[in-house]
């Protein structure tokens, strides 16, 4: 296992962060939540930029806290916010990477700017938002690290250069079977076609950890008036909204309920959907 | 920490021009009066070594640092070299106005009285040792912004409590004191210990900076 965080906590004035999840190796595993949820938070307790009140971090096995220079070549990062000052060029970016790291390859770095259309000698202040995240991608990707921590890596990026980085992040795990990415967004259809498993975070907790396939094929919105949702099955049911017409339940055995209750509104599941049931409807 | 080094050489580079300015005031100042160059020694080391402040500031700006510190290196590593490249600052500047005075003396035909540049070189280096003991551990602990403010207000607060000193004693008493300070000063163990203090100073700053930063979040 890659990553392995263990019920680690974290108090704010206004916002507390309690969760545990884990990151297998050879997989790709996505963070979702809303603004503020705790994604950005739990991503800065995995790299201590924060210190936790409770709880273990285990990154390649090791207490995260104790990593070596070299355990930390093997981390590939973007940060939702940060990077090398403004003030510098990837060429330059480049340089220093090229000192840090020892598998950097800087020719191909070059090479990759090109093709994503990032300027070598331009200062990154001048560039847009949108090229701003490809350096960050570019950066992260380019020392051959085991595991990418990305924060909100395609935020800025319009839908083109989202497919680009999308596809690069696929062919990085395709050179190898051990490597593993973790990564959040808020764009779910970026981790629809990505990710093997996802996890929710809602106010600092972990409301869902489910394979995105089972989300897509078996997840669920039945749409049912009061008296067809007396009549309801409730065993499969993990979320329940009243609306104007009578109730919108979320389910995990869509099947079930599209066999034995033919006469309701059965939805298939959207990751988007999913999240909103989550968040906005209450226990059975 | 190659790495880092190169990354504020890197960012030194946009105060190239303040960097000219300097030697050109330098030069005037050495000009219009070449033994004057304690003020000149002090006011150099000190602004070139401070141009290290400027790069945390950089560092800083949109949340740099919280990606720093995912790189490969620890913030042990990233203080020290702060500490490193601060004093190679101050250094550069230290030479390059000795070896100005050294021009200047040349073209003037002027001859510089060796000992007692040598004197106030070695003053002025121990000023610029202290002061970065000082600016480093403050701008950790308050940021580019707020540590700006606090390393003006400390400074002042040194100056008015001197001047306030000076002005509380009076008459005889003041007049002692100040017999008594040239007593000292004119000890030959008090090179030795004033260089023992600096020395001293500048490693407490290091450990102190390292124990902010391991402590601070980003």
């Amino acid at each position: 296992m890659l990553l392995e965080i263990k019920d680690i906590k974290k108090q704010y004035k206004k916002f507390n962060l309690h969760c545990s999840m884990e990151v297998m190796e050879g997989r790709i595993t996505g963070l979702i939540g809303q603004n503020g949820a705790g994604k950005s938070t739990t991503f800065k307790a995995i790299l201590n930029l924060i210190h936790l009140d409770g709880g273990e971090i285990l990154l390649f096995g090791k207490d995260h806290r104790k990593l070596t220079t070299q355990d930390r070549e093997k981390i590939g990062v973007v940060l939702s916010e940060g990077n090398f000052s403004e003030r510098m060029t990837p060429r330059e970016c480049a340089q220093v990477l090229n000192s840090l790291y020892q598998k950097f390859d800087i020719q191909n770095f070059y090479e990759r700017c090109e093709k994503m259309g990032v300027a070598l000698n331009k200062q990154i202040k001048e560039f847009s938002t949108g090229m701003q995240a490809k350096l960050k991608i570019l950066i992260a990707l380019s020392h051959q690290a085991d595991f990418l921590i990305l924060d909100e890596p395609t935020a800025g990026l319009d839908v083109v250069a989202r497919g680009e980085v999308l596809n690069l992040l696929r062919e990085y795990m395709e050179q190898e079977e051990e490597r593993a990415i973790l990564i959040s967004s808020h764009i779910s259809s970026d981790l629809e076609g990505l990710c093997d498993d996802l996890y929710m975070i809602h106010q600092g907790k972990i409301v869902l950890h489910e394979e995105t396939d089972r989300i897509l094929s078996e997840y669920g919105v039945l749409k049912v008036e009061e008296k067809q949702y007396q009549r309801l099955e409730k065993k499969y049911l993990i979320r329940v909204k009243k609306e104007s017409f009578g109730y919108c339940c979320l389910t995990n055995e869509r099947q079930f309920y599209m066999e034995n209750y033919p006469g309701i509104v059965t939805e298939k599941g959207s990751i988007d959907e999913v999240i909103e049931m989550m968040i906005q409807g209450g226990t059975v | 920490m190659k790495g880092l080094w190169k990354k504020d050489w890197y960012l030194m580079k946009e105060l190239k021009k303040t960097l000219i300015l300097m030697m050109l005031l330098v030069l005037f100042i050495l000009f219009t009066e070449l033994n004057n160059m304690i003020f000149v020694l002090n006011y150099m080391t000190i602004l070139s070594s401070m141009m290290v402040i400027n790069t945390f500031a950089l560092d800083e700006q949109k949340n740099g640092n919280a990606f720093l510190f995912t790189l490969p290196f620890s913030r042990k590593t990233y203080v020290t070299e702060k500490y490193l490249f601060g004093m190679i600052l101050g250094i550069i500047g230290w030479g390059l106005t000795i070896a100005a005075a050294f021009a200047v003396s040349m073209i003037k035909q002027t001859d510089l009285k060796w000992g007692n540049l040598g004197l106030q070189g070695i003053v002025a280096f121990g000023v610029f040792i202290v002061m970065l003991g000082i600016a480093i551990p403050i701008q950790i602990k308050f940021g580019a912004e707020k540590g700006r403010i606090v390393l003006i207000a400390a400074v002042l607060a040194v100056s008015f409590a001197g001047a306030g000193i000076m002005s509380f004693l009076q008459g005889e008493k003041r007049e002692q004191m100040m017999d008594q300070m040239q007593w000292i000063l004119r000890q030959k163990w008090i090179g030795a210990a004033v260089g023992a203090g600096i020395v001293c100073l500048f490693v407490i700053s290091i450990l102190y900076s390292i124990h902010l930063i391991e402590k601070k979040e980003y």
